[in-house]
């Protein structure tokens, strides 16, 4: 679980660094050299989206995602442990939504040869790459769920 | 049921979810698909939930969020808050208090090339507690002055809070950041005068440490010298709109990995470091964002906003007096909730408002952060307070929340000045 953690982290920081670097040459391709690097913007769009859903997963794994704490730190340990396995699977349920229908979206994506605007790549595999994404999300979804029930989340790495 | 009222249950339901700690972003899209579903039809439903993630994650004026927050990180890891503290501290460090206003001083130059507060009160934290308590700073107020300080980071340019504002109230993000400017030095004046106001009535809580030495102030500028072109190249970048805000950012976190590799601070491991934690929270604020999308399609279909917009403007109220009770309102929830999920979630209903009654949407929204920021530093929910905490687990909660009284106070007196004279925040904006 922890090298799908880390894997998880490590694809969505390729990514961000791939962002930024795409943005930055095309400025400096643009305002210095006078020159549009092709698709530039498309891959930038697309590795954005490939970053927020691995960074998701991230934010998953972790546990980061942004959560109201007032009630749970007034409550004890039983009564954080029934918000924690209500929480967790909400958390589960809602990305099995997101997931599948993310996966439909590869489909059709796939389907309608979508591609990139200057140099025509098809854009279906980053739409993948997001939804396997989800899928890894929903993979700590579960473990966190479980560990919820087990009484064992708030001791997990 | 009316659509009001349906709205109106709906956000009776996310604040039950939330309660019960479900994520706030995953609670938004629930309540969002649930209420689309129920008003429409599920099927429609299910294509915005393969539709919102979608267009939201590749959608290139959000790419903002990810790269200042890369910026940010990468400022974290490369030391810069180090070297402004150490600049600020050769300065003014010797006087009465000094050390606290290098604290506010850092602060507000860590915020120019770092939108987080929360970054912000973690890393002066690390630097700046030890330091006040060596010299015999008392707990409480070296603590509040550290907390008051981070909330700079969501108010001075570049902001995450403030880019959110801007997508989702289609406002120019470069003016949203321009705007916040005057407001933040503002801040910083009135920080810096509640520590010379506090040190005179109680000279033991901040007594003066060293003596000043020219020649170390003048040779400590040379460490800061990173900051001031990063915030120079990416706000008067925006300003002259030689750079559209997603690329400012891209060219300021760019910048920022240069010149730490170029001086040595920033090496494969810490890069990396930054690049994971950029990854990380950038998940958990675009799930929020996700949740804003799919709620949003529901919310308009309930003309919720509309009508309420057209309720409150038909009030025997003064708008003034509206503003108020909004305030207030937003002063509330900022004990509760996370800032940006506050503007994520209450912005579609309440900028209607605030436009239907007359005001600047640019205005109100350095007038919101302002008072959202107030949110991260008062009881039972204050998240810089809870971080300088885990920063220092020997502090007391009480204490920190004691030292920051004074600086919430100031920061009251301040949204009364950007009520007063809306020019201090819609000059610049208006210039450009």
């Amino acid at each position: 679980m922890r090298q799908l953690r880390d894997i998880s982290e490590l694809i969505g920081a390729i990514a961000l660094f791939v962002v930024m670097a795409l943005i930055f040459s095309a400025v400096i391709a643009r305002q210095i050299f006078g020159v549009i690097i092709p698709d530039a913007f498309d891959f930038s769009r697309m590795f954005l989206g490939v970053l927020v859903f691995w960074g998701i997963a991230s934010a998953v794994a972790w546990r980061s995602l942004i959560t109201a704490d007032f009630l749970y730190q007034a409550l004890g340990p039983a009564g954080r442990r029934v918000l924690d396995l209500l929480g967790s699977l909400t958390t589960f349920a809602i990305l099995s939504l997101l997931c599948w229908r993310l996966w439909l979206a590869v489909v059709d994506a796939y389907g309608n040869g979508i591609r990139t605007q200057d140099i025509g790549v098809p854009l279906w595999p980053f739409y993948g790459a997001a939804a396997l994404a989800f899928f890894a999300a929903l993979i700590f979804a579960a473990r966190n769920a479980y560990l919820a029930l087990t009484g064992h989340l708030e001791d997990a790495e | 049921m009316s659509g009001e009222l349906i709205a109106l249950l709906s956000f009776g339901v996310l604040f039950g979810l939330m309660l019960i700690r479900v994520p706030i972003g995953i609670a938004m899209i629930l309540v969002g698909f649930g209420g689309f579903g129920t008003m429409i039809a599920f099927n429609p439903a299910l294509n915005i939930l393969g539709q919102a993630p979608l267009r939201t994650a590749t959608d290139e004026v959000f790419g903002v969020i990810p790269l200042f927050i890369l910026m940010g990180t990468l400022a974290t890891n490369s030391g810069l808050s180090q070297e402004l503290y150490k600049a600020s501290h050769a300065w003014v460090g010797h006087r009465r208090g000094g050390l606290a206003l290098a604290t506010i001083f850092a602060s507000g130059g860590f915020a120019a090339i770092c939108g987080s507060s929360v970054a912000s009160a973690a890393t002066l934290g690390k630097v700046a507690l030890p330091e006040m308590l060596r010299y015999g700073y008392r707990p409480s107020f070296a603590s509040g002055t550290i907390a008051s300080g981070g909330t700079l980071g969501i108010l001075i340019p570049p902001s995450i809070v403030l880019a959110v504002y801007g997508i989702l109230t289609e406002q120019d993000i470069a003016r949203l950041f321009i705007a916040g400017l005057v407001p933040g030095l503002l801040a910083i004046i009135l920080y810096a005068a509640v520590i010379a106001a506090l040190t005179n009535w109680k000279p033991e809580i901040g007594p003066a440490s060293g003596s000043f030495d020219l020649r170390t102030a003048i040779r400590s500028l040379a460490g800061i010298w990173a900051v001031m072109l990063l915030f120079v190249f990416v706000i008067g970048g925006i300003y002259v709109g030689f750079f559209t805000p997603t690329e400012a950012a891209a060219m300021g976190a760019g910048g920022t990995l240069i010149i730490g590799v170029l001086r040595g601070r920033l090496k494969y491991r810490n890069t990396l470091q930054s690049l994971k934690e950029a990854t990380r929270l950038t998940g958990a604020i675009f799930i929020i964002a996700i949740g804003a999308v799919v709620f949003g399609y529901f919310l308009t279909i309930t003309r919720a906003p509309q009508n309420f917009a057209t309720f409150v403007g038909e009030l025997p109220w003064s708008p003034n007096t509206v503003l108020l009770i909004i305030i207030l309102g937003y002063v509330i929830l900022g004990m509760f909730l996370d800032s940006l999920a506050i503007i994520l979630l209450t912005v579609p209903i309440m900028v209607p408002v605030v436009q239907e009654l007359g005001y600047d949407p640019i205005w109100f929204g350095i007038l919101l952060v302002m008072v959202v920021e107030i949110g991260l530093i008062t009881p039972p929910y204050g998240m810089n307070v809870f971080v300088l905490k885990s920063v220092a687990p020997n502090l007391k909660l009480g204490d920190i929340y004691r030292g920051v009284t004074p600086f919430i106070a100031v920061d009251l007196v301040r949204v009364a000045l950007i009520v007063m004279f809306p020019v201090i925040v819609l000059y610049l904006p208006q210039s450009m």
